[in-house]
């Protein structure tokens, strides 16, 4: 009868020890840039098989449709496929059987090292992932660093902006080693939810297909969205009206009201503050990249017609050292017009602009230690990468990248980190 | 101008074969056919169809069939922005499901034959993968023995066997419409026996499973064998009472081999919403179906149930093998002839509109049946993955009602409504939606 007392009494001291362990792992652990993170997908071979076959042709349909065309369902084409996930946390595997993937990325868009959008939530609405429906696992196809996005997205969020968290991840596919990858939060009702307490709201992402600067192309909400701006939730009651009128406000504003009447639809402050970070990390591929408008979510508030920017994909980040800070101000009618007739915007962004060279600091600043760390991370497992792409200059095609290339992205990357803020605060004395 | 074909179309057999109202319609016989050039050897016969007669050696009888729908959906036909398998965009008000054209007949006393084609690609922008409908040849070896070959319907299901003339509703249930094989190439053998009884077998070969369980025209599954046994049986027993012994069973099986793949049985609503997409299937198809029907004075019950079971061999993601997809349907349906009388062969009205103060006949009709999707239990949660050890069910159940009218041999007229509520709220076709509401007004014209 003892001894039995005795073994229930360790038995349940046991099972407490386990439960600190069993519930620890949160969001937290899952992107904390200090581990190099261990994924793991079993997928059926021919689904892969599958998957590389019809990469590209669901880029290219789901652009159709968005556009309105009737995309025929023949041939029939699998954009979804089931995997298993797991995460090796501490030695222990946290799994997920039943996730979907499809593939991720436009240009960066490879069979050789696809990204996947790993939707955990795919066949089972409850089936979440440490209360995430989905991340995404960038193959870095576009840059030989594979840091750009990680480094990028983590100064963001030193500065305030509400970015997506970010961790390296070393990826094994039907348990062979796949690559470096990182793993990155994905911008939905769960993010907004953490960042802004609300994640009811209109999501939209912006889906480039053609050069566009805030012109108002008339007062047909289909010139707006579903293309370039897709729904991506509340999706049986489209309301995209308020982007119409936040369109003809940017470029039918009285000049005297611009500033008043543009922040009833967009909060300015935020905007131009992730402007100044975007132009600081002289990303070419943004909101005021060289493609014009480009790589960012739109998040209306419940009930409101005010909305908020969300910066997405830094893979063309770090494009130079001497990036004007007031690059394609120009060219985008919201800047171009704020530039002329709003003093205030203007002055938020160069205040933006100050905290993002104090932020980021000088040589072995804060920007340094990150690539650093980074680098030093992840640098065998590079190494061991055998698929990894880059694409220097953003040529479009993807080549497959050396160590050698690896490194002296990395010295880049560094040499950016200890002349950028010189360089910007420079340009903020002599503008 | 494809409008205007249709109503020219659907013109002429009323112009040319409307009876006067005061003609009694009367079932066809050789000696009641208006003969038009007898010849002796040939004749034309114009009466209910056009139909030529070539002495004892061949029959030659044309024949159509048109279905005018009006019809409207809630919640509507709606793609989601972005949406890739969005449907077409099929106009919700009127469209044309039906426009055959085709002969029918027999060569000697030992063949029986049949073309028919449908025309809907010519008379409206409406798709049709398969446009070649009954195409056979049936061969009278023996009373007990006769050969089919050529493209029918398998033999599997009462409500997909019977013609869809005949069916006391628009559409057939989601029931037959998703489990039933349908029409396939292949050779049957089948009679008549046990004549009392009303016996009837039917045993055949088939290059595919069907037409029903295609993917955009594209079969899902190889080599199928069908049998269906039916009859009344108890009219074998004469001391029961006559309502009871004429009381119609059947029972059927397929069995093919599905091609490996996500070519599993799907469901749809009757608007085209997938609310249980393709599974991933490799192993056999089986297919077990019972069927029953009785009929008294203007009242009719029919009711089937089928069973469909589909392996997934290998099919988990470890290519492990999976719990059997399994898909189950059952369908209860009674009519009442409220008004009117109607013909033994429930085809058309005893009398015909406006002959006399008749309005033909009008068929009062409801029906219900349920449709479930799972698996056998296997490890795991249930999920909606298509390589899901366990499936999470899905089903809908589905209610049909309203009134047929038939005019006269030729015309009916159908107004149906038909409410589908599905099971699995999260696996809905809409988001936020899970009812879908069907209204259907049919004009059919057929001879």
């Amino acid at each position: 009868m003892i001894r039995n007392r005795v073994h229930f009494i360790f038995g349940f001291i046991w099972i407490l020890g386990l439960i600190p362990h069993a519930s620890a792992q949160t969001t937290d652990d899952l992107f904390n840039g200090d581990v190099l993170q261990e994924i793991r997908l079993f997928i059926d071979p021919v689904d892969y098989v599958t998957f590389k076959q019809t990469n590209f042709v669901c880029q290219e349909q789901d652009l159709k449709a968005l556009a309105g065309e009737f995309v025929s369902p023949l041939p029939r084409v699998e954009c979804w496929f089931p995997v298993e996930f797991h995460w090796i946390f501490q030695g222990r595997d946290i799994t997920l059987p039943q996730a979907g993937i499809n593939s991720h990325g436009k240009g960066s868009r490879s069979n050789v090292k696809p990204s996947f959008k790993v939707e955990f939530t795919r066949y089972a609405s409850q089936n979440t992932f440490l209360g995430l429906r989905s991340v995404v696992l960038r193959a870095n196809t576009q840059d030989a660093s594979q840091m750009h996005e990680r480094v990028a997205m983590t100064f963001f969020r030193r500065l305030g902006i509400a970015a997506p968290r970010e961790a390296h991840a070393r990826l094994f596919l039907n348990d062979q080693y796949a690559g470096v990858y990182t793993l990155v939060e994905e911008v939905d009702p769960i993010f907004l939810q953490g960042n802004f307490g609300q994640g009811d709201g209109r999501l939209y992402a912006y889906e480039w297909a053609f050069p566009w600067g805030f012109d108002f192309k008339g007062p047909d909400p289909l010139k707006y969205s579903p293309l370039p701006l897709k729904p991506e939730n509340n999706l049986v009651h489209l309301d995209p009206d308020p982007i119409v009128a936040m369109v003809r406000t940017i470029n039918e504003a009285p000049d005297a009201q611009f500033s008043s009447a543009v922040s009833q639809y967009i909060d300015l402050n935020s905007l131009f503050r992730e402007l100044a970070a975007e132009n600081f990390v002289a990303d070419q591929d943004s909101v005021l990249g060289d493609y014009a408008l480009n790589n960012f979510f739109l998040y209306r508030f419940l009930g409101t017609i005010r909305s908020i920017f969300i910066p997405w994909d830094k893979s063309n980040a770090f494009w130079s050292l001497d990036w004007n800070i007031f690059h394609n101000f120009g060219t985008n009618v919201l800047t171009r017009r704020a530039m002329a007739v709003a003093p205030d915007l203007i002055a938020i962004y160069r205040n933006a602009l100050q905290q993002a060279v104090d932020a980021a600091g000088g040589p072995g600043g804060w920007l340094e230690q990150e690539i650093t760390k980074e680098s030093q991370q992840i640098r065998q497992s590079v190494y061991e990468d055998g698929l990894k792409l880059c694409d220097h200059g953003a040529t479009g095609i993807l080549k497959p990248c050396s160590n050698d290339e690896f490194e002296a992205e990395v010295a880049f990357l560094i040499q950016f980190a200890r002349q950028r803020s010189a360089s910007v605060r420079a340009q903020l004395s002599s503008f | 101008m494809r409008s205007i074909l249709v109503i020219v179309w659907l013109a002429i057999p009323a112009i040319l074969f409307a009876q006067n109202p005061g003609e009694v319609e009367e079932e066809t016989t050789a000696q009641d056919e208006v003969v038009q050039d007898s010849g002796g050897f040939a004749q034309l016969s114009l009466k209910n169809r056009p139909s030529l007669r070539i002495g004892e050696i061949a029959q030659i009888d044309f024949k159509t069939k048109w279905h005018l729908d009006f019809r409207k959906f809630s919640p509507d036909i709606w793609n989601p922005p972005g949406v890739v398998t969005a449907l077409p965009e099929e106009p919700s008000t009127f469209i044309l499901t039906k426009a055959r054209f085709g002969f029918k007949g027999h060569v000697t006393k030992y063949f029986d034959y049949e073309v028919e084609r449908d025309m809907r690609k010519t008379f409206a922008d409406t798709n049709e993968w398969h446009p070649w409908k009954d195409n056979y040849v049936d061969f009278n070896a023996r009373s007990w023995l006769h050969v089919k070959v050529g493209k029918f319907k398998m033999p599997f299901g009462l409500e997909e066997v019977g013609s869809e003339d005949r069916l006391d509703y628009a559409h057939k249930s989601q029931v037959t419409d998703t489990l039933s094989p349908a029409r396939e190439r292949g050779v049957m053998l089948h009679s008549r026996f046990l004549r009392r009884a009303r016996l009837e077998y039917e045993v055949g070969v088939f290059r595919y499973d069907g037409e029903n369980s295609d993917i955009h025209g594209q079969p899902t599954a190889g080599r199928t064998y069908a049998a269906r046994l039916t009859g009344q049986p108890l009219r074998l027993f004469s001391g029961l009472p006559r309502s009871i012994r004429h009381f119609y069973v059947g029972g059927a099986a397929t069995r093919g081999r599905m091609f490996e793949g996500l070519n599993s049985i799907k469901g749809e609503t009757v608007s085209g919403f997938t609310y249980f997409d393709h599974m991933f299937v490799r192993g056999y198809r089986t297919r077990v179906g019972a069927e029953l029907a009785w009929a008294e004075g203007p009242f009719s019950v029919k009711g089937e149930y089928i069973h469909v079971s589909e392996e997934r061999i290998n099919q988990g993601i470890h290519g492990e093998d999976l719990p059997d997809k399994l898909t189950r349907g059952w369908y209860v349906t009674g009519s009442w002839t409220a008004f009117g009388e109607m013909k033994s062969r429930g085809t058309a009205p005893k009398t015909p509109f406006l002959r006399g103060h008749s309005i033909g006949a009008v068929e009062l009709s409801a029906r219900y049946g349920v449709l479930s999707f799972y698996s056998d239990p296997g490890p795991g949660l249930p999920s909606r993955s298509p390589r899901a050890p366990t499936i999470l069910p899905n089903g809908e159940r589905t209610w049909t009602f309203g009134p047929t009218w038939y005019l006269n041999r030729f015309f009916k007229i159908q107004l149906n409504a038909e409410r589908e509520k599905l099971t699995d709220i999260e696996r809905k076709a809409v988001l936020g939606i899970t009812t879908f509401w069907t209204g259907v007004l049919r004009l059919q014209v057929a001879m």
